[in-house]
């Protein structure tokens, strides 16, 4: 094997690790009354593990990125606007409730109390036609089709104990959409 | 030292590189420390991982610093083995040896370090303690729970007490605080409020509570109480310690619905206290646990950190120590090959320590004491170069002058090969240069004519006798010799001179000729006119008398008188006078007609002592004396001559002494020829007269032909020998005759 090659393999390998099992699903786009309404929900995310960080009192957050793109045939998509939707859970072992705070642009919008852990994955993973864009961002003309792509950050873990890595879902993305 | 020194030296570097290197981990520290701020997170949570990113800056920095030192290392090695420096293959190995040495205990160091620091963890987090803090934190809990559940109950007591309650009508509202006043005692409860959904209605409080502020339940508990259902909740009291815990249930039959009931009671703080620091406890616990792997990052990290820095600290000294072993050896190459070049003023300017350091020393010294003989050398070539050119201008101006002076000059090496001819000995002896150059003498001189210059060499020069060549060259007087050179009679005078190294080992033989023929032609037209002078002078003075004698018997016969006595007087007168004549012109002759010598073994002893016989009572008062030397008895001459020359010498002594006086002849042996020595202690001859005093006809005495001398001059001249005059001691004159030696 060509000693060149040895590098491209392990980065692929790395790439290939589990880092998350998480995955963004059903991001559906809602265009009302001037805005784009963003609906979406994330499986697999309140694993054993976060909700052992979570219950342990530690903050723990997810961050949702959102982009809106313009279709482009044959070329890459034309990145229009991006919004970032930050979720932190907070956990009160003496009255056993979760604090959740949610930030659109890190700017705190909603707070929210869940009493039971369905209540806290629902208030952490789904999400119903949050308002994330305006129309007049859909700019490009009448005919332009437009398509949400996003992705959500976990956490970081480390790799061979000292490797910072970032726990991300892959990107998700919308059908095309017209205004 | 060395390593200090070459710290010392890159410390600006290391200052720069270090403070870059500081300057970007504050800049990323914070913006790290500023991202994670802005996610709510707990100060130490942020701390935590504020610090494990610095450890991980300063892990990477590590990791890039080794991989960079030791890539450098191997690839500037690679080129050097390449390039087939001196000193590569040894400095790799000695780097391998100090990594090698290094890395290997290093890490088995980490890795044992990593797997004991991971079991503590896991022994920190182990079955003991999580069980008894959950435990613990469960006794909280349940404590908790069945307050809520207590107060729940008593809620429900209460509540039923109050169904149908009309929250509508104020008369009800107002006596509502009576209604709950007892309730609030009777069942030891801390607070009671009712509420129209979230709406606050009325609430009793007991004064011993200490609650001095009204709780607000929380609105989700009110509004969940309201729908039917029931809520337990301990929430901080508004002042003071401890938990208030609330329950609220819905009050049965409310007009209008929605009405809670929220009763509260205050647990002990001591209990509340405990059971917080349960939970939280448990909940740190937990908090722990959960960055467990942060936790272990952070271990592995600093550990990894102190990995690199002893990796990175041993491949640099490693890298030093074999540099500083190389360094020297690789200058000292460079020295080698800079002096096998030439440039000796090169010098390893490498600074080594120990045995390097003699080495180095050894080496400069070495280049040094090549380059001062070199330099010697040099200076001696150039020296050597001014000698030769200072010899050649000296021979040049040597041949110049030859050239330019009337003599001719020959020169014979100890071959007797010609090395040197003037242009004069050429022109006088008719010969060129091609002839004469390089050749042997005796080929060169192989003529009848010319063969007669040969007896002037020493034969001792040749055949390398340095006794006989030393006493040639001692008697190298001067010779006349004649030669007849194309159909004309020349005259040289020849003079010997033996050449000699500085010891005195022989190098050769000089003549040097001079062209006597013009000079002896007017001499002899000179001698000729001074002879017809004194001859005309001499026959003159005898005529006088005749003359007058003639005139005297003519005289008396033309006066009649006595002729007789007259006659015979001038005819005695005029006898007498021609005999004079008659002399005279015997000596002319006998001048003229001087035979050639016979040279033979002349026996000076009794030559002398029969000459001095005859003369020792000539006249009185003045004594002869004869004296022969042992080593001076014989001579080489012809004897009748000699002796002639020696009576002439002899009676013009006599002559010139007045008595009392003293003549004495004596004989010598001087640089091999013989002397034969007539000292008078006489009248002594002027100073200008001793120059003409050998030329025919000239005489100090006035009378005489004035020939003696100058025969006495031709007879030693033809047997090789001189003749010379000179003042005695304290008065008189003394002659040496020399002559070859038998």
């Amino acid at each position: 094997m060509p000693s060149r090659l040895v590098p491209v393999l392990a980065l692929l390998l790395l790439r290939a690790l589990p880092l998350c099992a998480a995955e963004l699903r059903d991001l559906q786009p809602t265009v009302v009354d001037g805005r784009v309404e963003v609906s979406f929900q994330l499986a697999g995310a309140l694993d054993d593990v976060v909700m052992a960080r979570i219950e342990s009192g530690l903050p723990t957050s997810f961050v949702y990125r959102v982009e809106l793109l313009r279709d482009r045939q044959r070329w890459w998509d034309d990145g229009i606007a991006e919004a970032t939707l930050e979720v932190v859970a907070m956990y009160n072992a003496v009255s056993q409730e979760y604090l959740v705070n949610f930030k659109r642009d890190g700017k705190l919008v909603e707070s929210r109390l869940a009493r039971s852990r369905p209540e806290l994955e629902s208030a952490m993973t789904r999400f119903e036609r949050v308002p994330l864009f305006a129309t007049s961002d859909l700019r490009g003309g009448s005919g332009a089709r437009f398509i949400l792509k996003a992705r959500a950050e976990l956490g970081t873990k480390t790799w061979l104990y000292f490797i910072p890595l970032h726990v991300e879902t892959d990107w998700a993305q919308s059908k095309k959409f017209r205004p | 030292m060395k390593l200090l020194e070459g710290f010392h030296r890159r410390r600006r570097d290391f200052r720069f590189i270090l403070r870059m290197v500081a300057v970007l981990l504050v800049c990323l520290t914070a913006v790290f420390y500023l991202l994670q701020k802005s996610r709510d997170l707990p100060t130490l949570l942020v701390a935590n991982r504020v610090l494990l990113f610095i450890l991980f800056y300063i892990n990477v920095v590590l990791i890039l610093a080794v991989l960079f030192v030791l890539a450098r290392s191997i690839f500037k090695l690679l080129l050097e083995r390449r390039a087939r420096i001196l000193g590569a293959k040894f400095r790799t190995k000695l780097l391998l040896t100090y990594v090698g040495l290094s890395l290997v205990p290093v890490l088995v160091m980490f890795v044992y370090a990593n797997v004991l620091l991971q079991q503590s963890v896991e022994r920190w987090f182990a079955a003991p303690v999580e069980s008894v803090l959950k435990q613990g934190s469960a006794v909280a809990e349940n404590l908790l729970r069945s307050s809520e559940q207590a107060t729940l109950h008593d809620a429900r007591v209460i509540a039923s007490d109050l169904a149908g309650l009309e929250l509508d009508r104020p008369r009800q509202r107002a006596r509502l605080d009576r209604r709950l006043q007892p309730a609030l005692v009777r069942e030891d409860l801390d607070f009671l409020g009712v509420y129209r959904e979230a709406d606050f209605v009325t609430a009793v409080v007991d004064p011993d509570a200490g609650l001095g502020d009204l709780p607000e339940p929380h609105r989700a508990m009110l509004l969940e109480a309201a729908t039917g259902g029931e809520a337990a909740q301990p929430i901080p009291p508004p002042r003071g310690e401890g938990q208030l815990v609330l329950a609220a249930v819905p009050i049965p039959g409310s007009v209008p619905p929605g009405g809670v009931l929220v009763a509260g009671r205050l647990l002990p703080p001591a209990v509340a206290n405990q059971t917080s620091q349960l939970i939280a406890a448990y909940q740190q616990y937990r908090q722990l646990e959960t960055q467990k792997p942060e936790l272990q990052s952070s271990q592995v990290l600093i550990f990894l950190m102190v990995t690199l820095l002893v990796l990175l600290a041993s491949t640099w000294v490693g890298l030093y120590l074999a540099r500083s072993v190389t360094g020297p050896i690789e200058a000292l190459a460079e020295g080698t090959r800079r002096i096998s070049g030439g440039d000796l003023s090169h010098r390893v300017e490498v600074p080594a320590d120990d045995e390097l350091a003699v080495l180095v020393t050894s080496f400069n010294s070495m280049t040094a004491e090549l380059q001062r003989s070199r330099q010697e050398r040099e200076e001696r070539n150039q020296e050597l170069s001014a000698a030769n050119r200072r010899l050649d201008e000296e021979r040049d101006l040597l041949v110049a002058v030859l050239q330019s002076v009337a003599a001719g000059v020959i020169a014979v090496d100890r071959e007797e090969r010609v090395f040197l001819c003037n242009d004069a000995a050429l022109s006088m002896l008719r010969q060129s240069e091609a002839e004469v150059r390089d050749r042997p003498i005796r080929e060169v001189w192989a003529d009848e004519e010319r063969r007669k210059l040969l007896p002037l060499l020493a034969d001792g020069v040749s055949d390398g006798d340095d006794t006989a060549s030393r006493e040639a060259g001692r008697a190298s007087g001067s010779h006349q010799v004649r030669l007849v050179l194309g159909g004309e009679w020349k005259t040289f005078e020849v003079k010997r001179a033996a050449l000699r190294e500085r010891d005195g080992s022989p190098l050769g033989q000089v003549l040097v000729l001079e062209d006597l023929t013009e000079l002896i032609r007017a001499q002899q037209l000179a001698a000729w006119n001074e002879a017809a002078r004194r001859i005309a002078h001499e026959i003159k003075n005898p005529l006088t008398p005749i003359q007058l004698a003639a005139e005297r018997v003519l005289r008396k016969h033309q006066q009649g008188q006595e002729v007789g006595p007259a006659l015979e007087e001038g005819v005695s007168i005029i006898v007498r006078e021609v005999e004079t004549l008659k002399g005279m012109v015997d000596e002319f002759s006998r001048f003229a007609r001087m035979p050639r010598p016979q040279p033979a073994d002349v026996d000076l002893a009794g030559m002398v002592q029969e000459t001095v016989k005859l003369y020792r009572s000539v006249k009185p008062g003045v004594e002869v004396a004869g004296e022969v030397a042992p080593d001076a008895a014989h001579a080489w001459a012809d004897p009748e001559q000699l002796r002639g020359a020696l009576i002439n010498l002899l009676d013009n002594a006599v002559e010139a002494t007045d008595a009392p006086g003293r003549v004495d002849v004596r004989t010598a042996r001087s640089d091999g020829r013989v002397q034969l020595v007539v000292a008078d202690t006489g009248r002594g001859i002027p100073p200008e007269a001793k120059e003409k005093l050998f030329q025919p006809h000239f005489s100090t005495k006035g009378r005489g032909t004035g020939l003696g001398l100058a025969i006495v001059h031709r007879v030693v001249s033809d047997l090789h020998g001189t003749i010379r005059v000179e003042d005695n001691a304290p008065r008189g004159t003394v002659f040496t005759i020399e002559l070859p030696a038998r």
